[in-house]
């Protein structure tokens, strides 16, 4: 879809180039990540994709064509832009705002009208907003705006600078979930540069790590460049704990869950301790009637039949949707009383429980690809023990 | 005082006659300056160079006393309306050039870099973009020029100009007798509510022509 052949930039008053010699080729549909230090060049070479900035030397394909010295305007058209400042026209309407580029190329009124109406529905701003100016909007609706305008005559790339970058980091969670899942319908071709490694693993199908003037440390998959980085800066761009970050590229969902019992708040106290006995746990998990989680009661708890099953026990909190990723899900079970989560669907009701052990084995089967590489004899001996270690699935790094 | 009323009530249609004359000129003057202001402003704003010699030349000609120069315009313009607009024109150019220069640089980078990289062309970024987001800055300098204009124009009377200052030269001339007071109080008068129905025009067209996303 996109293709940089040898592209340079020398900016006048520099003797070393911004982006040096650097050739790079995105697949139409996925999201590639430009990351690196600060004053690596990846703004500048995103820019020359559009040519805000033009290339000193080398060439831009877009779509097989060769647009390096096209007519930049009409270029520009084909490509929705997205600054991390947004840069929404204060004089203009939302509704204006995103009919920009359509009206640029000439729709009528109709279609750039519903065009508008879908966007903001995408976008997940209400159509009461179309005639507000932006003053009157928060940033992260600004940011929701923003990404409209750019998709508004649907071009089939998009460039990202930052988008998130000056945001909260609770909307920007938000905005990048709901953005992601956006991808899945629309899938774009998106070039997306960040400083923010987790953002980079969190929203890239591919990263381009890049170190200064914008030479590629490694091309790759989040997860092959997690569980195997190229060299010592990409290892220490990735920064610590990279084990741990593979984990947030994984459901919980994905995994096996235990085995606990489980039964109903309305249930009497013999056939909860029927249900306990016939496992080997000492816990029981109380549903309420719509099938949701209520307490944890234990074995020592439910001997008490005088005590109703709502107050015995402990109140169930440690819960996590079937979609989270295992991250988020580790970080629960550390606050859970018992190191263990339920997982709910997304109407909140049951599912199963996970627990240190089930986490444990799910990590093993994702270090293959590691444990090969690392198997020399003397560092067997390291492998076997950490392994045996059981409750600690810190990586902390093989051989590092 | 009663004898200013006594006179105001008298010879109204005397004042209202040189009222209209002063508010003719000045409005000329005005929309010249505007035109010329605005146009300069857009070449030069995003030349460093151009502007400096721009702004600087304007802000001479404001410090040319406005005796001297219509004086020096009798033997190039003569007498009459001329010389008046020309020297306005030149005094009126400042606080429009300047605030358009502003106004335009002033605009967010980001916006401006949003509108390229959307494909708006130069001149469409300028006049969807940056001018209608300069505009309030650039109505501001003509507020300013105005009552600049307003001022001055009376000195037109020296080249037997339109306007006030007729009364006003008049007045001053013949100081001491009865009627020369309210001569000149009735120009200054004059020239106050002028000034005051200009402004509060423009403050009213600014707000009408600015949109409602950056009026505060």
């Amino acid at each position: 879809m996109i293709r940089l052949e040898d592209l340079t930039k020398v900016f006048p008053a520099q003797d070393k180039a911004a982006v040096d010699d650097l050739s790079l080729e995105i697949y139409e549909g996925e999201i590639v990540v430009l990351v690196g230090p600060s004053g690596c060049g990846k703004t500048t070479t995103m820019k020359m994709i559009n040519r805000i900035i033009e290339p000193t030397s080398g060439r831009i394909f877009l779509q097989g064509e060769d647009v390096t010295k096209v007519n930049p305007d009409n270029l520009r058209r084909r490509i929705g832009y997205v600054i991390q400042q947004i840069g929404l026209f204060p004089h203009m309407t939302i509704a204006d705002n995103i009919a920009t580029v359509p009206r640029m190329l000439g729709w009528e009124k109709k279609r750039t009208s519903d065009r508008i109406d879908e966007l903001l529905e995408t976008v997940g701003i209400d159509l009461s907003y179309r005639d507000r100016y932006p003053k009157e909007l928060s940033g992260g609706q600004r940011q929701r705006i923003g990404v409209a305008r750019a998709m508004a005559a649907d071009p089939p790339v998009l460039l990202m600078d930052e988008p998130f970058g000056a945001i909260d980091p609770i909307t920007r969670d938000r905005l990048q979930d709901e953005f992601l899942r956006l991808q899945q319908e629309i899938r774009k071709t998106i070039v997306f540069v960040t400083h923010d490694i987790d953002e980079a693993i969190k929203m890239g199908d591919r990263i381009a790590i890049l170190k200064q003037q914008s030479k590629i440390a490694q091309y790759d998959t989040p997860e092959r460049i997690l569980t195997d980085p190229a060299d010592e800066f990409v290892q220490d761009f990735i920064g610590s704990g990279p084990s741990i970050k593979r984990l947030s590229l994984s459901r919980v969902s994905d995994i096996e869950t235990s085995d606990w019992p489980v039964a109903g708040l309305t249930d009497s106290h013999d056939e909860v301790r029927e249900k306990m006995r016939s496992t080997s746990r000492d816990y029981v998990l109380l549903l309420d009637e719509q099938e949701k989680p209520g307490r944890w009661v234990g074995q020592e708890e439910i001997q008490h039949d005088d005590t109703p099953l709502e107050e015995s026990g402990r109140p169930a909190v440690a819960i996590v949707e079937a979609n989270t990723n295992l991250y988020d899900t580790l970080d629960t079970m550390i606050t859970s009383y018992k190191g263990s989560a339920i997982i709910v669907d997304d109407g909140g009701r049951y599912k199963g429980v996970v627990d240190f052990d089930t986490v444990l084995e799910a990590i093993n089967t994702m270090r293959p690809h590691e444990r090969d590489r690392h198997m020399s004899p003397p560092e067997q001996e390291q492998v076997q023990p950490r392994e045996s270690t059981g409750q600690d699935p810190q990586a902390g790094g093989e051989g590092q | 005082m009663s004898s200013f009323l006594d006179y105001i009530s008298l010879s109204w249609d005397h004042v209202l006659e040189l009222a209209i004359g002063h508010a003719i000129v000045v409005a000329i003057a005005l929309f010249i300056d505007i035109v010329i202001g605005v146009a300069l402003g857009v070449l030069v704003y995003r030349r460093e160079n151009a502007a400096n010699v721009a702004l600087a030349i304007t802000s001479t000609f404001l410090t040319i006393p406005s005796f001297a120069l219509f004086g020096l315009f009798i033997p190039i313009f003569g007498l009459g309306y001329l010389p008046a607009v020309v020297a306005l024109v030149m005094y009126g150019l400042l606080p429009i050039l300047r605030n358009t220069v502003a106004g335009l640089r002033s605009v967010d980078p980001a916006i401006a870099e949003s509108a390229q990289g959307m494909g708006m062309n130069a001149r469409e970024r300028l006049l969807r973009i940056e001018l209608p987001l300069a505009w309030p800055v650039i109505i501001t300098g003509v507020r300013v020029s105005t009552m600049l204009l307003m001022g001055i124009a009376a000195i037109a009377a020296v080249v037997n100009g339109p306007g006030l200052g007729d009364d006003i030269f008049a007045g001053l001339a013949r100081i001491g007798s009865p009627t020369a007071l309210n001569l000149v109080i009735g120009g200054i008068l004059g020239i106050i509510v002028l000034a005051l129905l200009f402004d509060t025009f423009f403050n009213v067209l600014g707000k009408l022509t600015t949109s409602r996303g950056i009026r505060d």
